[in-house]
């Protein structure tokens, strides 16, 4: 059930235009929301924090590229 | 999970120390100093910087609440949203963790689930440690429980917040117990909000049910200091009252414990180690090993 001033049934709206594929992931105790770009490559999108010392982190700037490797183990 | 690399060539691997020694297309040869440096030099000039901030402790944790409020059921993709399962546990961990005093919540939300929303703001209101709440933009509808929440609330000259009655939307059943449901949630909020603040659940109902205020709905628009006036909110402000209040209330919490506000450790000790503004995090050490590296040069 919703309290919001959002027009009703804008958030029930099905028709999925093209909406990019994000992921969440930790990365060193962070969450941050992946946007899928490739196989093994992505990029960050948002960084999910409470800590605002992690939104200073150069590295984890939104529009950073990631690649993402396998490994065993 | 694999292995993350960034785009700025930088192996990151999962043990802490394994920085950035290795630059593209050169692997390190020489083990000596002077190499060490060079490699540092050659990553200053690549990046543009040595490297990432050193991480600072922070005292205060923040939370921002955009979008609508996400609950039981997942929005469309088009939605901003703010997911319950998120601010939940990281509630948890800034009530737990010993170093975090305080909490600032800022908002600006057009609304969402009751359920989470009230979750959120329970968890706020029973936190032991001082929050205080922002409302930016807007908070409307189920953010006006989440500001009210917290031990003082603040809210900007501009912004808005919406209270109008919760609708029913989709199928519904028409018997009269419908509207029992509906009522009986909205009671909810309104003892929420009269409980938290100081207006009274009469006068909150009365915003709520206002004709003439909104174009499409029954309800009242409160920008800035009406907000105040109608008693939702404490004051109007911008961060940086909102940080001082918490300042305060941390103080008045935690009057034996020295605050951190800045750091105020020279160069020296810094390098040395002996400044406890910085943690000794991974992040950290790249920069300490050219410390090391111009140190031991000079010898």
């Amino acid at each position: 059930m919703h309290y919001s001033i959002f027009v009703d049934g804008l958030w029930l709206d099905e028709d999925n235009e093209e909406m990019e594929e994000t992921m969440e992931l930790d990365y060193d105790g962070v969450t941050m929301e992946i946007k899928v770009t490739d196989i093994n490559a992505g990029e960050i999108v948002r960084v999910i924090s409470s800590d605002p010392n992690d939104y200073l982190n150069a590295q984890y700037q939104p529009g950073t590229k990631i690649e993402f490797r396998p490994s065993f183990g | 999970m694999g292995k993350i690399i960034t785009n700025q060539g930088i192996p990151q691997p999962k043990i802490p120390g394994g920085i950035p020694k290795i630059k593209p297309n050169s692997p390190q040869k020489s083990p000596n100093k002077a190499g060490k440096i060079k490699n540092q030099m050659q990553a200053l000039k690549q990046f543009g910087q040595n490297n990432m901030p050193p991480k600072v402790k922070s005292d205060i944790h923040t939370l921002t609440i955009v979008g609508q409020i996400e609950g039981h059921a997942v929005l469309s993709p088009k939605n901003k949203t703010t997911k319950y399962e998120h601010l939940i546990p990281q509630l948890v961990a800034i009530e737990q963790a010993k170093e975090v005093k305080g909490l600032l919540v800022i908002l600006n939300t057009v609304g969402g689930d009751i359920e989470a929303g009230l979750a959120i703001s329970e968890m706020l209101s029973s936190m032991s440690k001082p929050v205080v709440s922002l409302v930016l933009g807007g908070g409307h509808s189920i953010g006006v429980p989440i500001a009210a929440a917290a031990d003082y609330s603040f809210i900007a000259e501009t912004a808005t917040m919406i209270v109008h009655p919760i609708r029913l939307t989709g199928m519904v059943i028409g018997v009269p117990q419908t509207y029992d449901y509906l009522d009986k949630m909205q009671e909810r909020i309104i003892r929420f909000v009269a409980s938290h603040s100081t207006i009274n659940q009469e006068r909150f109902k009365e915003l709520m049910f206002e004709t003439g205020e909104l174009v499409r709905d029954v309800g009242t628009v409160l920008v800035g200091d009406q907000a105040v006036k109608e008693g939702i909110i404490n004051e109007v402000g911008g961060l940086g009252h909102a940080m001082q209040k918490l300042r305060t209330l941390i103080k008045e919490q935690f009057p034996e414990e020295e605050q951190e506000d800045d750091c105020e450790c020279s160069s020296e000790e810094i390098a040395e180690g002996n400044c406890g503004c910085y943690s000794s995090q991974a992040e950290f050490q790249p920069r300490q090993s050219v410390i090391e590296a111009l140190e031991g040069d000079d010898d």
